[in-house]
């Protein structure tokens, strides 16, 4: 990263948003001395922490914070197990109407692969590991790495950009799991 | 104040425009969380979010500036925006200079 360069007028934003302006203005539009358009502005723009310092939007403040707190969700695992390696990657639906790639995080587990989507929480794909087998194949997508999963149910194509971090991950939580079977 | 864009590569160029107010908009956000989280009223959890967020953001516009070589044009942009805004508070602190301004124009 570059170091942090002084930027004025980031400066001079922040200062104004710090201290907050006050907008009050009236305007008419007028043509030919008829008056045809009326403007009556009030506005106020600050920081949110100046804003709560004069109590104005406080409530909203915390009721956005609350829902947020409220949609978050977790992945649900079994007892003993923990999630080894995240990554953001993609599953290739073609059932129904819509054919596309559906993102979500993949997360390998001592137990499972699971692909999670945060909201509204569900698990879109998860098998368990012992018999999973995963293969390289050509990519559709020029930026982008594609796997075939084979499991006991069938077939996945999946799509991530670290490809051989995930691969990785996935061959340590499978020598993880036959350790501890045996 | 100029803001020049190539014209063999207005992409570029329209695209280093759009990742320098990016930026800005990104430091001021950095700074005014700073602030919030300084002020005490987020919990941990918040915090570790905001943080995390924010932390992705500055990644993926650095990424963004690499991947197109769009690093000289953004700052170029940013020095410009800079430069204005000196000018502009300039002109508040010292008002007489409006009126050497005017005398020059006459």
């Amino acid at each position: 990263m570059n170091p942090q360069r002084d930027s004025s007028l980031v400066e001079i934003l922040d200062r104004l948003l710090n201290k907050g302006a006050i907008i009050n203005a009236d305007l008419i539009i007028t043509v030919a001395g008829i008056p045809l358009i009326g403007l009556n502005l009030r506005a106020a723009l600050a920081s949110m922490e100046t804003m709560l310092e004069y109590g104005i939007m406080e409530d909203w403040d915390k009721s956005s914070r609350e829902l947020y707190a409220s949609q978050e969700t977790h992945l649900p695992l079994i007892p003993g197990e923990q999630v080894l390696y995240k990554a953001f990657g993609y599953i290739w639906q073609d059932e129904g109407i819509v054919k596309s790639w559906v993102p979500g995080i993949w997360n390998v587990t001592n137990e499972r692969l699971i692909l999670w989507v945060k909201t509204p929480g569900k698990a879109i794909f998860e098998t368990p590991l012992p018999s999973l087998r995963i293969f390289r194949v050509p990519a559709s997508h020029e930026t982008r790495q594609e796997l075939e999963l084979v499991y006991p149910e069938g077939r996945a194509r999946i799509s991530l950009s670290e490809r051989d971090e995930f691969e990785a991950a996935l061959a340590r939580a499978t020598t993880e799991t036959t350790a501890i079977s045996v | 104040m100029a803001i020049n864009l190539d014209e063999k590569n207005l992409k570029n160029g329209l695209l280093g425009l759009v990742v320098a107010l990016v930026e800005i908009i990104q430091e001021l956000l950095e700074r005014q969380a700073l602030r919030r989280i300084e002020g005490g009223s987020l919990s941990d959890a918040e915090v570790e979010r905001l943080g995390q967020s924010l932390c992705e953001l500055a990644e993926s516009l650095e990424k963004i500036k690499k991947d197109n070589d769009i690093e000289d044009a953004v700052l170029s942009v940013r020095d410009g925006l800079d430069e204005a805004a000196d000018e502009l508070l300039e002109k508040f602190i010292n008002p007489e200079t409006w009126l050497d301004d005017r005398e020059k124009e006459h």
